[in-house]
């Protein structure tokens, strides 16, 4: 048991899960019909905040209800994994990189996101606000 | 019943995102500055695996567990339209150094402040389904 969790709390190579990544699509198919997308989620959330004025999202929005249970489970993994399977060790960088990094002022490369960009308290800062609403706007 | 199904894949499928370090915007940024092959390798073998799980599921008309026919959707290949939604993926991906998926895995894992990129996801489909008519699709 220790073990499992060993190999599941440390990072997988590439090898191991890009192809498994690319094994969700037929998992898919195969369990429930549907075609692999997240993206979409965005939309049919819009469906089902009722947004039926625009035409664009006037579709009967439960056709896709799997879309955002789906993304649930994402969201979800994140809780699991940051409770019982944390990485303890940073991730293993290029040294140009890590050099990149400190020149920009980004000292800890560990966790997921740079605290320095990625917190409230950074709102006030114009690059914190464009990183934020341009990304994935 | 499709929900549950829907959710544990989704679930299996953060898991697998998260360990692959396909989350971290470290990685990302890093890929973007080509100094690892690690994001190059997930991505490349992921879409490998996929294509053929694909060919494999069309070939040999392989039906889903509940013995339903394969619902592909093909669709059309537009090289202009892929071609500049690419780009304008890239732009954001680069920017956030996160795509839609993850961040629900990072709004999982803790990250409260990931809630305004998909807040801003969000208003990003509203004001494409607003401009549609406008655009030349």
């Amino acid at each position: 048991m220790q073990e499992l969790l060993n190999f599941l709390s440390n990072p997988w190579p590439w090898y191991v899960s890009g192809p498994l990544i690319g094994l969700m699509i037929p998992t898919l198919l195969l369990v429930i019909n549907k075609n692999f997308g997240v993206s979409s989620s965005y939309k049919h959330m819009c469906a089902a905040f009722g947004l039926k004025k625009i035409s664009f999202f006037d579709y009967n929005w439960k056709d896709y209800s799997w879309s955002l249970f789906f993304v649930l489970g994402i969201f979800i993994s994140g809780i699991i994994v940051a409770f019982f399977i944390p990485n303890p060790n940073n991730i293993d960088l290029s040294e140009n990189f890590i050099v990149w990094l400190q020149e920009h002022g980004l000292n800890n490369a560990n966790g997921f996101l740079p605290q320095e960009i990625f917190c409230f308290e950074q709102l006030s800062s114009l690059r914190t606000l464009i990183i934020l609403i341009g990304g994935d706007f | 019943m499709r929900s549950i199904k829907a959710l544990s894949i989704g679930l299996l499928f953060g898991i697998i995102l998260i360990k692959s370090e396909a989350v971290y915007w470290f990685r990302i940024q890093e890929m973007f500055h080509f100094e690892s092959f690690h994001m190059y390798g997930i991505i490349g073998s992921a879409v490998l695996t996929g294509a053929i799980s694909l060919i494999v599921i069309k070939k040999m008309n392989i039906r889903s567990f509940n013995g339903e026919k394969i619902d592909l959707q093909s669709k059309p290949l537009s090289i202009y339209s892929n071609f500049i939604g690419g780009i304008l993926f890239g732009f954001g991906w680069a920017l956030l150094g996160a795509c839609p998926g993850p961040l629900y895995g990072l709004l999982g894992l803790g990250y409260s402040v990931i809630i305004i990129p998909i807040c801003s996801a969000i208003l990003g489909v509203i004001c494409y389904a607003l401009l549609k008519g406008k655009l030349p699709n």
